[in-house]
């Protein structure tokens, strides 16, 4: 499904800013606030949010990573209340609030400045946008879609894939599926083009820094890469044509202090401000919620971020990832094990 | 067993500890697969009713065979020409043997792309050479696994095994030597049979280390290789159905005890 | 069966001589013991005869054979050692099973030699034990048995009775005596126990620091020892210093004489004598023979009762006799007295300690 602009604008305007927030929650004697995400450069990302809410708040954050979901479960389940933010994938957010490990956001306190929607959601705050594309060498013939990264034949060379089963919408792409019709996802379909490309998928990477190694080492010629891995990336050409648009949420534990949760709705909101979102972006070529971002980035590198980019993509269908885990989760190891 | 009550004192808040902080977390975690969300056998009979969740268990089992056998063809006579060495050299080599320990599993996972990778050392040296005219396809199958859990476990056999030949009484290989026997008959019938505890143990542990590998086989794996420890990550970080989880490390667990027990039997049939 | 023959051989280690420059041989058929404190390299020559330590000098021959240079398993000897070295993963009759299984004999003929050996050291039916599951005295037979049981030409028994409790060891050395008969097997046994090297030798060969002291008979080297070492080393020894005079007589510091032999000694010269706690009579203080002392202490040990003496001039005296004799009291004064051909003057005429002389060597009668 594709966002036009006006539904984006919709939710967009300028809040005025915080009141007089940091005087009480200095009065709650709140110290530092605990975090979880997901480590690497994204994590450090974070920094430009949290210095600006620490210089005001003089509350310290402690980051930790990395975030697996067993550890949000375990985490609340075992009744801590130490955490009081959580990052999490859109699926992870959704089975999050289907186990009921996740508390409502209070968007009244953040008083975020304008956001795009999807962002703004209630159990979450979405944080950081990524695409997952499409890769190659730039010495490779180029592709123009995914139609001709599953055309072995007139795209000859080696590819690399995820190895998870959300590349499947590319192969129904490539089918010939319009981007509007994609879900519910025809798995047999799906799988069927699969099968005809997977002799020429050489690896089925699980980290997000193995495809621009795999192309510049020459093992792979096409791949299927996170967008922050390969932007900038000499000898590397990507295109945002049908790539697929996710973001990264932060949620609230269940059981979170109280205090600690109004100084996290303090902390988001100024992660909604797109001057600290330019800032994390030149950590990670990855994009904050800020519909005004797209035009503060610096010109040369604009066509690097996701967000740049988002009437080409396709938002990722959480639902419906949500509602047929365990199915296209069996059918994925089934593939698995007849490659 | 019976214990003095001074030992008692010391050993009884250890074994209270375990039990608390260790099994009951284990058992309630593997209850799971019987008792979430209300007591049912359902989570069993899809594990029955999907064989593809066994033929991942399968596999795993074949990639801890293949990797313990490597290991025990590769640890074995290391372990013997230590035994042989003078004591500063063996220092200096059960160093060398214990350095990757030092080095993040990561990082000697990617250290072998940069050797066997198409474009790596190795392969550059062989088409250098005129060997082959294509690279040798070392990563992304089997051997690239073998490759990876051969590098990180062989310590974990070696050293024990090691330690278990300094142990072995020299004077029993002299006296099967006064009495007649030819070098190849001091190893097959004693040196060997008395190793063979230590090597037994060496290998099981290796196989069932093997069995939690998670980032090795994925990268060097090319992820062609399905192991249970990535399912079972799926099946807790993202689906998530800990019960299903619960109920596979079940049956691993169990696989892993009897492996266990025929250990056992032969260390004790040998002993 | 074969004899032994050590020509000139010597093993260092670095700047130590654990053997030095040993020639002596064994006779076909003879039972013969090395006897030394330990340190004394009896061990070491042990282990050269077996060829598990090359030697630095020298020769040795087994049966004619010259082995110097020949491996462990082409020396056809058969060797208990110390600790026994069973096999602790096989049964008894894969132990004993062993020597012969490695020179590919034929089944039948193992399971007869084996049974055969196992019922020579009454050993039969326990076969299928594990060594664990046996005493140290079945352990040691098993050794023993494992060490017969291919017909070596010679057997090497490093302290073969070290670990076994008294009473044990006394019925094993009569048995072993008894095997090493029936067999005829050439024996070289390593012990540091004296009455050990007695009871059981046909000759003893008494080492120290590497040297060979003395060889002969255990009656030759009890009772005639070469030197001051051996006649301490083997028993207790009462030593009477002092000057050979004309008559038989030995002038000690003290001045009281001593009758003794001087076998050829001039008078004025030095000697040194001596005398076995056994051949010492105690007499009451009363006697007209014999030296004055006192009695400082008294042992009881059934068979014997021994008396530590002190003279008058500050020296110790031992004197023993079997059970039931007269007892003295301690405090008690008596009078010593022995018999002129029960003082034994040592060869070495100064009577210093035991420097080893070539003339040592030379006494030893290689056959």
């Amino acid at each position: 499904m594709r966002i036009t602009r006006r539904e984006l604008l919709a939710t967009g305007g300028a809040l005025t800013a915080g009141l007089a927030a940091p005087g009480i929650l200095r009065a709650q004697q709140v110290k530092e606030i605990r975090i979880i995400e997901a480590g690497g450069k994204s994590g450090e990302s974070m920094e430009p949010y949290i210095k600006p809410f620490t210089d005001a708040t003089g509350i310290k954050v402690v980051r930790e990573s990395p975030n697996p979901f067993g550890k949000l479960r375990s985490l609340v389940q075992s009744g801590q209340n130490d955490i009081v933010l959580f990052e999490l994938g859109s699926t992870g957010k959704e089975q999050a609030k289907a186990l009921d490990l996740i508390e409502p956001l209070d968007w009244a306190a953040i008083q975020p400045d304008a956001m795009f929607p999807e962002a703004k959601d209630p159990m979450g705050f979405g944080w950081q946008y990524y695409s997952t594309l499409l890769a190659w060498r730039s010495d490779a013939k180029t592709p123009k879609n995914w139609a001709d990264f599953f055309n072995t034949k007139d795209f000859p060379g080696k590819r690399t894939m995820q190895d998870r089963p959300y590349g499947l919408p590319y192969a129904l792409l490539a089918d010939g599926v319009p981007a509007d019709k994609l879900y519910p996802l025809d798995l047999d379909r799906a799988f069927k083009v699969m099968d005809r490309v997977k002799k020429d998928v050489s690896v089925w990477w699980s980290a997000g820094a193995q495809p621009p190694q795999l192309l510049k080492d020459n093992e792979v010629q096409y791949a299927v890469s996170y967008s922050g891995r390969v932007a900038g990336q000499p000898g590397i050409s990507y295109t945002y044509e049908q790539a697929i648009l996710d973001l990264a949420y932060l949620v609230v534990p269940k059981g979170a202090r109280p205090a600690d949760k109004a100084a996290a709705m303090r902390l988001l909101r100024d992660y909604s401000k797109a001057a600290n979102q330019l800032e994390a972006a030149k950590v990670i070529s990855y994009t904050g919620p800020s519909p005004d971002l797209p035009a503060m980035l610096p010109k040369d590198k604009m066509a690097e971020f996701p967000t740049v980019h988002r009437e080409k993509q396709i938002i990722h269908n959480v639902k419906w990832w949500f509602d047929n885990a365990d199915l296209v989760e069996k059918r994925w190891q089934q593939f698995k094990l007849s490659l | 067993m019976r214990l003095r009550a001074g030992v008692a004192i010391y050993v009884v808040p250890l074994l209270v500890l375990m039990l608390v902080a260790f099994d009951v977390p284990i058992v309630l975690m593997l209850a799971q697969s019987v008792l979430s969300p209300h007591p049912t056998v359902a989570h069993w009979a899809e594990l029955a009713d999907s064989p593809i969740y066994l033929r991942v268990l399968g596999n795993t089992f074949q990639v801890a065979t293949i990797t313990a056998v490597v290991c025990g063809l590769i640890g074995y006579p290391l372990a013997y020409w230590m035994r042989g060495l003078r004591p500063g050299m063996q220092l200096v080599v059960v160093t060398l043997v214990l350095l990757p320990f030092w080095i993040s599993i990561l990082v000697r996972t990617y250290a072998w792309i940069v050797v066997l990778g198409n474009n790596g050392i190795v392969n550059r040296s062989l088409m250098g050479l005129g060997f082959t005219d294509r690279p040798v396809a070392f990563l992304y199958n089997q051997l690239g696994v073998t490759i990876g859990t051969t590098n990180v476990l062989l310590p974990f056999l070696v050293l024990p095994l090691f330690a278990a030949m300094l142990k072995i009484d020299e004077r029993l290989l002299q006296a099967a030597a006064t009495l007649g026997a030819p070098r190849r008959a001091i190893f097959w019938r004693v040196f060997f049979p008395l190793s063979l505890p230590a090597f037994a143990a060496g290998l099981v542990l290796v196989f069932i280390l093997t069995l939690g590998f998670y980032v090795t086989p994925a990268i060097l794996g090319g992820g062609r290789v399905p192991m249970i420890a990535n399912m079972l990550d799926v099946l807790i970080n993202t689906l998530p159905r800990w019960e299903l989880a619960a109920a596979i490390s079940t049956v691993l667990l169990a696989a892993t005890l009897a492996l266990y027990a025929v250990y056992r039997t032969i260390a004790a049939r040998a002993a | 069966m074969g004899a032994i023959e050590f020509d000139g051989v010597g093993k260092r280690y670095g700047a130590v001589h654990a053997v030095h420059d040993l020639s002596v041989a064994v006779a076909e058929g003879e039972f013969v013991t090395i006897l030394g404190p330990s340190g004394s390299g009896k061990t070491t020559i042990l282990s050269l005869v077996a060829g598990l330590v090359p030697p630095t000098a020298g020769r040795i021959l087994i049966a004619g054979r010259d082995v110097t240079n020949l491996e462990p398993q082409e020396r056809r000897i058969g060797l208990v050692f110390q600790s026994y070295a069973l096999f602790p993963h096989l049964s008894v009759h894969g132990n004993v099973a062993f020597p012969l299984a490695v020179r590919g004999r034929p089944r039948d003929e193992i399971g007869t030699k084996v049974a055969a050996a196992l019922a020579r050291v009454r050993l039969a039916g326990l076969d299928r034990r594990r060594p664990a599951q046996l005493s140290g005295g079945q352990q040691q037979r098993v050794a023993l048995a494992r060490a017969f049981v291919f017909e070596p030409d010679i057997l090497l028994l490093d302290e073969p009775l070290g670990a076994l409790d008294r009473k044990l060891r006394e019925e094993v050395q009569v048995e072993l005596k008894a095997l090493q008969r029936d067999l005829g097997i050439t024996t070289l046994l390593v012990t540091h126990d004296q009455e050990e090297a007695l009871s059981l030798s046909d000759r003893v060969i008494v080492l120290d620091h590497g040297r060979m002291q003395q060889v002969g008979t255990p009656d030759e080297v009890y009772r005639h020892p070469a030197n001051r070492f051996v006649a301490g080393f083997l028993g207790l020894a009462n030593l009477l210093e002092g000057t050979v005079e004309a008559g038989g007589v030995l002038r000690l510091a003290s001045g009281e004489a001593v009758a003794c032999d001087p076998r050829g000694r001039p008078p004025g010269a030095r000697a040194a004598g001596v005398v076995r706690p056994e051949r010492m009579r105690l007499l009451p203080e009363s006697a007209g023979e014999g030296l004055a002392a006192r009695v400082r202490q008294t042992v009881y040990l059934g068979h014997l009762q021994r008396w530590h003496l002190e003279t008058a001039d500050g020296r110790e005296l031992v004197a023993a006799a079997t059970d039931g004799v007269r007892a003295a009291a301690v405090g008690e004064a008596v009078r010593v007295a022995w018999s002129a051909e029960d003082v034994w003057l040592l060869p070495d005429e100064s009577g210093e300690a035991a420097a080893p002389r070539p003339a040592l060597a030379a006494m030893a009668p290689v056959a």
